[in-house]
């Protein structure tokens, strides 16, 4: 097998199946002309050296392939901005969290030395970070394909777009990162992803398993996971708010709610388990935590209750200005 | 400035037109060696890289049809322009002298 034959068995493994024959087949011909007229010129046979430069003008076997393919991206230019500001976005309140609460959580239940407190707290904002690089990279990728198959910024129709007093426009920043975290909150939910273990009793990872107050709520809250991805990406698609999808909005808010209240009359989010030389320290931890749960699920609790405030005030202002518009 | 420059805005130039080149240069029939030999003898350069994928993407298109035929010793793809190809060579060639003297006005 000559230099040619290996450049062009090179370029076929690129090359999708199906055109595989048929490219390469045509790049032979095209080789062995110009080979052909090189030796005539020259008065002799093309030695390895003539025809590795007549390869290396050819170009690296993968970029010739390449350019028998349609352009594909994985995040094209219209998505590219708001990508970066979710993955910006998303890594700050993956990584924020872990090193405060997983902070101050590790500080309690150990000896916590500065190096203890790095050694254990970077790992874990460091995996954080890649998992919310990853699930943010995905859910774009899917949205761009989407995007190109249904050709929704395309096929759009001015005539169609509502009163700009009457109902609101979610800007895409914030569908995009409502629907990068519902999604990321989801992925953790069904147990695709685990936390990052935070709690440490000398050098043994604690066992932080969730209390019982958990079951009746794992459908709701993954219903609720559910409509509320749904919700984004309908906001992201089709930024322009309906009095319907608001309705949807402020009743699966509403849910939400009654959930954080029924959580928040019970305690017991999670029990740390620990070898029985650290049965204080797991009992300290264990109370850190579940208060820093029960505070973090009151405040998310009045986030919604002011947005389900917002979201009625608007649908009410916006019904005069319909009227006076009919 | 970027010293890329250039040969980016250059680049872009160049697209549009070699597809109209290839387009006109295939009114006779041509398999690929010789095509672009046909074209760097007229003056316009296009390496094997361009002109292959660019041959494909026109039979896709369907503005070109091809055939395998043996030439030589060799089975060669010979192309030529479809009917739907020449339409749309004569509608780009007009496009093509309406720019031209605009920008003969301009410059």
């Amino acid at each position: 097998m000559d230099l040619i034959d290996r450049y062009l068995a090179a370029v076929r493994r690129q090359l999708p199946e199906g055109t595989q024959d048929d490219i390469v087949q045509e790049l032979r011909d095209s080789l062995r002309s110009e080979a052909e007229e090189l030796e005539v010129r020259d008065g002799r046979p093309l030695d390895a050296g003539g025809q590795a430069a007549l390869l290396k003008k050819r170009g690296h076997p993968w970029l010739v392939a390449a350019r028998y393919l349609s352009q594909q991206y994985l995040i094209g230019p219209s998505l590219y901005p708001y990508y970066r500001k979710a993955l910006g976005m998303v890594v700050f309140w993956v990584v924020l969290p872990i090193i405060l609460i997983g902070g101050a959580v590790t500080t309690i239940s150990s000896e916590a030395s500065i190096a203890t407190w790095i050694s254990r707290i970077i790992p874990a904002a460091w995996n954080g970070a890649i998992y919310s690089v990853g699930i943010v990279t995905i859910v774009f990728a899917i949205l761009e394909h989407e995007q190109v198959r249904l050709s929704v910024l395309d096929k759009w129709n001015p005539e169609r777009l509502p009163d700009h007093d009457a109902v609101r426009e979610v800007p895409r920043s914030e569908s995009v990162f409502g629907l990068v975290f519902s999604l990321t909150f989801l992925i953790w939910w069904t147990g695709i992803v685990r936390a990052p273990n935070l709690v440490f009793f000398g050098s043994e990872p604690a066992r932080i398993v969730p209390g019982p107050m958990w079951a009746p709520l794992y459908w709701p809250i993954l219903l609720s996971l559910l409509a509320s991805t749904a919700i984004h990406l309908v906001d992201m698609i089709r930024p322009w708010r309906t009095t319907a999808l608001s309705l949807v909005d402020i009743g699966v808010n509403l849910f939400n709610i009654g959930i954080i209240v029924f959580m928040l009359r019970a305690n017991n989010y999670v029990q740390v388990l620990a070898p029985a030389d650290y049965v204080d320290r797991a009992a300290r931890a264990e109370y850190s935590i579940n208060n820093t749960i029960m505070v973090s699920f009151a405040g998310i609790g009045l986030i919604l209750a002011w947005d389900v405030f917002v979201q009625i005030r608007r649908l009410v202002k916006a019904r005069p200005a319909r009227a006076h518009a009919l | 400035m970027d010293p890329n420059l250039f040969d980016t805005l250059r680049l872009e130039l160049r697209r549009g037109s070699l597809t109209l080149a290839v387009l006109a240069q295939l009114r006779s029939e041509h398999y690929g060696y010789t095509l672009r030999k046909a074209l760097v003898d007229l003056g316009l350069d296009i390496d094997e890289g361009t002109l292959y994928p660019l041959l494909r993407r026109l039979e896709a298109q369907e503005l070109l049809t091809s055939e395998w035929r043996e030439e030589g010793g060799r089975k060669k793809r010979f192309y030529k322009l479809s009917p739907d190809g020449r339409q749309i060579l004569k509608q780009l060639l007009a496009e093509w002298n309406a720019i031209n003297q605009s920008l003969d006005r301009i410059i």
